[in-house]
């Protein structure tokens, strides 16, 4: 007969199997993931980057010329699939759907922040845009992503490893202020 | 340290970036949102700035402004360079102005007073109705009491008021009544007239502090100091006339303490003494007659030998200016000293040169007195009033009859309050309609005759706040009452004024559309009539005024004796008259004077201190006939011994949380009364004594030490040596000359260039005259490296110095420096709020303040030397000197503290575990340690820069040359392929600097403006002997006190 197993040891191991998990969880997962939250609507990025071709900076329009690259607005969405306020383009989908709703009560919609750097540092997006980086680089083939993930860790170690290889500043004050 | 989530919230940062990320903050446990604009503002690009022009509104003065705005929310407020009141500068209270567009204590929407004593809240159509029907109710009795409205709002309570049958009272606390009574009496002119600070090289102010409060200060104080300011081996020279320095008076060269009372009669006989020396007295000439200088001199306590010497300074080049009263040498005599100084001006043949008299139709000269006041009270207690409407004056708190106000106020059936703050006066109210702040709001300015200054709402009211002008729009209609207009709000009406009356006046032509846009992005229009001339002959009937006045001095009132002193209470340059006192900034700010915050004290002589054994924080109960208010202690070397001086602008009792229950409200040790003449309030009237309680708080004050101990930290110099050193150097130098100057003063830098240098020509160790005992270290020093402006070239192949071990200097970046001039810092301290707007500081409050723990960036120190006559005040703006060698930046344990290729010393706040090594071992002592972490209560939090990082509790911060604005620039820069240019960087302080005391730049250009001021003959750098290294240049001021340096050391 099989001895019963010791509870308390069982529950050790078990706690400190969880305390492994979240400490790997805690390196893994990337410290600034959107915590599992869902999104508003379920924006397919390969159906408008990949299958429709639309460029990144078509919705994302200030990349270039700002630190924000820029979320768009309601009113761009609404532009393509609303237009005239007539639905349009698939308009029988159920995301498409929720954001007919968004439009017709003039409400933004709060999307959960996926790439989040730390406050403490400054992304110019468009010193980046303008050296002729691809959004990919930091972003991952977003073309190809129905919902968006973070692939790159955004840690400091990977931007200074970039930095480097392409013989930019990397002294701290560039990005730390 | 792991970099996972909890460093998240333990580096829980505020400044976020992303479009409207800074809307939400975040919420979710940990996972931001994002929320996009609906339909998208056209001029907005997410993570960069949108500016708007409008008028500054936080005192009479109407400084054009710029403001900036990220993602829809007004972030920091800027001088507009195109205003001729602002001249791109702003002061302290302007840059304070968005602390009170995000007053967490504003009036949130319309409110009603219940029966007991509650507040209701109200729709805006409830409130509306409830006041027209209260105005039907009190018809014919009604009164509307505003502030200082000029221009369309003028135009339309005049409206409003005249078709429903209400009488209108403007009062201003600082109505200049003297100023105005005395002109109409001496030169036919109910006018305030416009001085040309900029074009008088002598100016006597007989208490009048144009570099604070007076008429308008920034526009004075950026003038004065071009005139002032040592260039070109010349200087202008100023006088302070008065019994007490104020931040003017600490300013001037000379200072002539005279008995508080005997303005006019040292006005009168310096004119008399002029006249006596050959210029023509013109029609004062009868006046003048009758004035004994020596018996003056006598009776304020100067020596005529003094006065004659003035008097000759003053006459001589033909480019001198007499001023005042201040607000604060209101006296029983004051419209006589207004007079007096008229009658300077002219034997001095000023008038039209530097003192220009213009009918002002929609300015000042509109405003009521005090006098007019007293009587309103006076028929609300005799229940002749219905209803008041209140909009701007606080009555209740800024006359000296508080209690006669409270049963005025009580007598009157219905008050409406238009204020967007919960006063004093609001809060007896029945009804608050809360007006928009300024920077919400339409409207126009009139700050000077000719000048129409625009204003616009930078953002969408924080608040359901509604415009008064809207309300008044508004409350007509209800009425029916035949106002003249078709507009339904007030930004219409605003348009119809300026289409017909402002436009056309100002030569602008074509559509009014464009006009308009075009108007709004210069800020102001002007008008193209010309003023009508004033007589500037003196009318008949002036000698009998002033010969009654001539010779006497003004009364105070009380007993006299060796323990009774003449109380003098003076405007505050943060609070004005009190309007201010709810921003949180400006009770942070140190008191230019005295250093004190959130509180209030008692100026009193050294000398007089030490007879009655009272030290600084001691605590004293001062009475007058009128009450008794107990404050610290203030040694002040710039008051007479029998002299006392208090603060106006403290002692509020509701006023929000920043205002409520700090310090002591002066006014109410002064009697309620009038200056027979003028019909202005008296603020030098009554005799105070004072009682030691014996009791000691530590003083919460930001500069303990006034006494620089022979550290020269702040130095002087002569002017022969400053000309000497800069003959040296090659620089021209205009003559020394009695005779008219022709030419304008030109700024240093300016100077190099007209001189055919190349500038930037360092200043050698060897040959300074005045070198510190250890500065002859600094040679054995080099061979430790850094920059070291001491002995290398200042071309870029100069750099690094040989024998650099230490930073990472780069050839091809700059080095950024600052080069600072004590001859045009007025020690105002605009600098200072600047910078707390720009980079996010936090406000610690008085308990931590006392302790040591502001957390101030850049400070304003300020030195007083030698005493009387011989008191010497210097300032220097402190901040860190992003040393070549920083002290700090070895003894940092985890290189959190270092130095950047650019020559900035760098604070990595994610890296700084708080271990203040940095902070003990720095020698200028400009850097500060968060002990806590700072809360801005909602909306205040609204104004954080989203560009700088808000530090935490356990970060050590400091000065870092605004690298945020570098970062910009060389963002922008990089946009358009280019290197940023000399001069498109300016931190905070330096932008804000009415005297352009701070020039920033990149000092190895030689042809940097930095490089070339920083070039003078008057260099140094503080602590120049423990080679830190810096990179700040100061420029010594010079003065008549200074120490000449001896015949062998000069050369």
């Amino acid at each position: 007969m099989a001895k019963p197993p010791n509870k308390v040891l069982l529950a050790g191991v078990g706690a400190l199997v969880l305390l492994v998990v979240a400490a790997i969880g805690a390196f893994t997962v990337g410290p600034f993931a959107a915590g599992g939250l869902e999104q508003p609507i379920a924006f397919p990025h390969d159906i408008h980057a990949g299958t429709n071709q639309i460029p990144c900076m078509y919705c994302h329009t200030s990349a270039d010329r700002s630190v924000d690259a820029g979320i768009p607005s309601v009113q761009v969405c609404a532009g393509c699939h609303i237009p005239g306020g007539v639905p349009l383009i698939a308009a029988d989908s159920t995301e498409v759907k929720k954001l007919i709703m968004y439009w017709e009560e003039q409400k933004p919609i709060p999307w959960v922040r996926i790439h989040d750097l730390p406050d403490h540092a400054r992304f110019p997006h468009m010193r980046h845009v303008n050296a002729g980086l691809e959004c990919q680089e930091c972003h991952g083939p977003v073309e190809t992503m129905e919902e968006v993930e973070q692939v790159a860790s955004l840690r400091m170690g990977w931007c200074i490893e970039c930095h480097r290889e392409r013989e930019v500043r990397t002294d701290c004050f560039v990005c730390h202020y | 340290m792991s970099n996972g989530p909890n460093r998240r919230e333990f580096l829980k940062v505020l400044g976020v970036s992303g479009a409207g990320a800074s809307l939400t903050a975040c919420g979710t446990g940990g996972a931001e949102k994002l929320i996009p604009y609906v339909v998208p503002a056209e001029e907005i690009v997410p993570g960069t700035s949108t500016w708007y022009r409008t008028t500054c509104r936080e005192c009479p003065a109407g400084c054009g402004m710029n403001v900036r705005t990220r993602e829809g929310r007004a972030i920091k407020a800027e001088g507009n360079a195109l205003s001729p009141i602002s001249h791109g500068r702003l002061c302290a209270r302007g840059q304070a102005a968005l602390h009170g567009l995000y007053d967490p204590d504003r009036v949130p929407r319309p409110l009603a007073r219940t029966g007991d004593g509650d507040w209701d809240v109200l729709t805006w159509d409830a409130a509306e109705r409830q006041l027209a029907g209260q105005l039907e109710q009190h018809r014919g009795r009604a009164v509307l009491l505003t502030g200082n409205y000029t221009g369309t709002m003028d135009v339309l309570a005049d409206t409003f008021t005249e078709s429903l049958g209400i009488r209108r009272i403007r009062w201003e606390p600082f109505a200049y009544e003297p100023l105005r009574a005395a002109n109409r009496i001496v030169f036919g002119v109910d006018a305030v007239p416009v001085h040309d600070f900029a074009n008088a090289d002598v100016v006597i102010s007989f208490g009048a502090d144009f570099l604070e409060t007076w008429l308008s200060p920034v526009d004075y104080a950026h003038s004065w100091v071009q005139s002032h300011a040592y260039s070109q081996g010349r200087k202008g020279h100023m006088v302070w006339v008065g019994p007490h320095q104020s931040l003017t008076g600490l300013n001037a060269d000379e200072w002539l303490p005279i008995r508080p009372g005997t303005e006019h009669l040292v006005a009168l006989a310096i004119a008399r003494l002029i006249v006596d020396d050959g210029a023509n007295a013109g029609a004062a000439a009868s006046t003048l007659a009758g004035v004994d200088a020596a018996n003056a001199a006598q009776r304020a306590g100067v020596s005529l030998d003094k006065l004659r010497q003035i008097a000759r300074v003053f006459a001589a080049n033909g480019r001198s200016l007499a001023v005042g009263p201040g607000v604060a040498s209101t006296h029983a005599a004051a419209t006589a000293v207004a007079a007096a100084v008229a009658i300077l001006n002219q034997v001095a043949g000023n008038i039209g040169r530097t003192v220009r008299l213009e009918r002002r139709e929609e300015h000042a000269g509109n405003n009521g007195t005090y006098a007019e006041m007293q009587q309103l009270l006076q028929q609300m207690q005799q229940g002749q009033v219905g209803a008041l409407l209140v909009h701007g004056p606080n009555p209740l708190y800024s006359m000296p009859e508080n209690d006669v106000v409270d049963a005025a106020l009580a007598a009157v059936p219905f008050v409406a309050s238009f204020s967007p703050m919960l006063d004093e006066t609001s809060a007896k109210a029945h009804l608050l309609l809360p007006d928009h702040h300024f920077l919400e709001s339409w409207g126009d300015y009139v700050p000077r005759t000719g000048i129409t200054a625009l204003l616009q709402p930078v953002m969408v009211p924080v608040f359901q706040s509604k415009q008064t002008g809207d309300v008044m729009i508004s409350v007509a209609r209800r009425l029916n009452a035949p106002i003249a207009t078709q507009a339904n709000t007030y930004y219409d009406f605003l348009r119809e004024r300026w289409a017909r009356d402002v436009m056309p006046g100002s030569g602008m032509s074509g559509p009014f559309d464009d006009a308009w846009r075009e108007a709004l992005q210069v800020g102001y229009v002007q008008s193209t009539a010309s003023p009508a001339p004033a007589q500037t002959e003196q009318a008949a009937g002036v000698s009998g005024m002033l010969a009654s006045m001539s010779v006497m001095e003004a009364a105070f009132s009380g007993e006299t004796g060796e323990d009774s002193f003449f109380l003098i209470v003076y405007p505050s340059y943060r609070f004005f008259d009190g309007r201010l006192a709810n921003r949180a900034w400006l009770q942070e700010l140190p008191d230019p004077i005295s250093k004190f915050c959130w509180s209030s004290w008692v100026e009193i002589n050294p000398a007089t201190a030490d007879r009655l054994r009272i030290d600084n924080g001691h605590i004293i109960e001062v009475t007058t006939s009128r009450g008794t208010v107990s404050l610290p202690a203030w040694r002040h070397p710039g008051t007479r011994e029998d002299t006392i001086a208090i603060q106006m602008g403290q002692g509020h009792e509701g006023f929000g949380r920043y205002a409520n229950e700090r310090g002591v409200n002066a006014m109410r040790l002064l009697e309620p009364a009038a200056d027979p003449l003028s019909g202005a309030l008296l603020t030098a009237q009554v005799r105070a004594t004072m009682r030691k309680t014996g009791r000691w708080e530590r003083p919460v004050q930001a500069g303990l030490h006034s006494d620089q101990d022979g550290r020269e930290i702040a130095r002087n110099i002569t002017l022969e040596d400053a000309r000497h050193k800069d003959e040296e150097r090659g620089f021209a130098l205009l003559p020394l000359t009695d005779g008219p100057q022709t030419e304008m003063p030109v700024r240093e830098g300016e100077e190099v260039a007209a001189a055919g240098g190349h500038g930037g020509r360092p200043v050698g160790v060897h040959g300074e005259p005045d070198v510190h005992p250890f500065d002859a270290r600094v040679e054995n020093l080099q061979g430790s490296g850094g920059w070291s402006p001491a002995v290398v070239d200042a071309s870029p192949q100069g750099w690094p110095p040989p024998g650099t071990h230490y930073g990472e200097y780069s050839e091809a970046q700059p080095r950024w420096a600052m080069a600072i001039d004590l001859e045009r810092c007025i020690g105002c301290s605009a600098c200072t709020t600047a910078c707390y707007a720009e980079n996010n500081i936090g406000i610690v409050g008085p308990e931590q303040v006392a302790k040591g723990r502001i957390l101030h960036w850049i400070r304003i120190e300020r030195y007083f030397e030698g005493e009387g006559e011989d008191l010497e005040t210097q300032f220097l703006p402190m901040m860190c000197q992003h040393c070549g060698t920083a002290p700090c930046e070895p003894v940092c344990p985890v290189y959190a503290a270092y130095h950047t290729p650019d020559g900035l010393n760098a604070q990595v706040y994610n890296r700084c575990v708080g271990t203040r090594y940095c902070a003990n071992n720095c020698p200028y002592k400009v850097r500060v340690f968060n002990w806590y972490s700072h809360e801005w209560p909602e909306p205040l939090n609204w104004q954080l820069n989203p560009d700088v990082t808000v530090r935490e509790k356990g970060v050590m911060e400091k000065c870092t040359f605004c690298v945020q604005r570098i970062r910009e620039a060389e963002n922008t820069a990089r946009l358009e392929d280019r290197g940023a240019s000399d001069g498109e960087i300016t931190p905070a302080c330096a932008q804000t600097c009415p005297g352009d005391a701070i020039v920033f730049g990149n000092i190895k250009d030689p042809d940097s403006r930095v490089a070339r001021v920083a070039a003078s003959g008057r260099g140094y750098r503080v602590f120049e002997g423990i080679n830190t290294q810096s990179a700040i240049t100061y420029l010594k001021k010079v003065s008549i006190h200074a120490e000449p340096a001896s015949a062998s050391e000069a050369h």
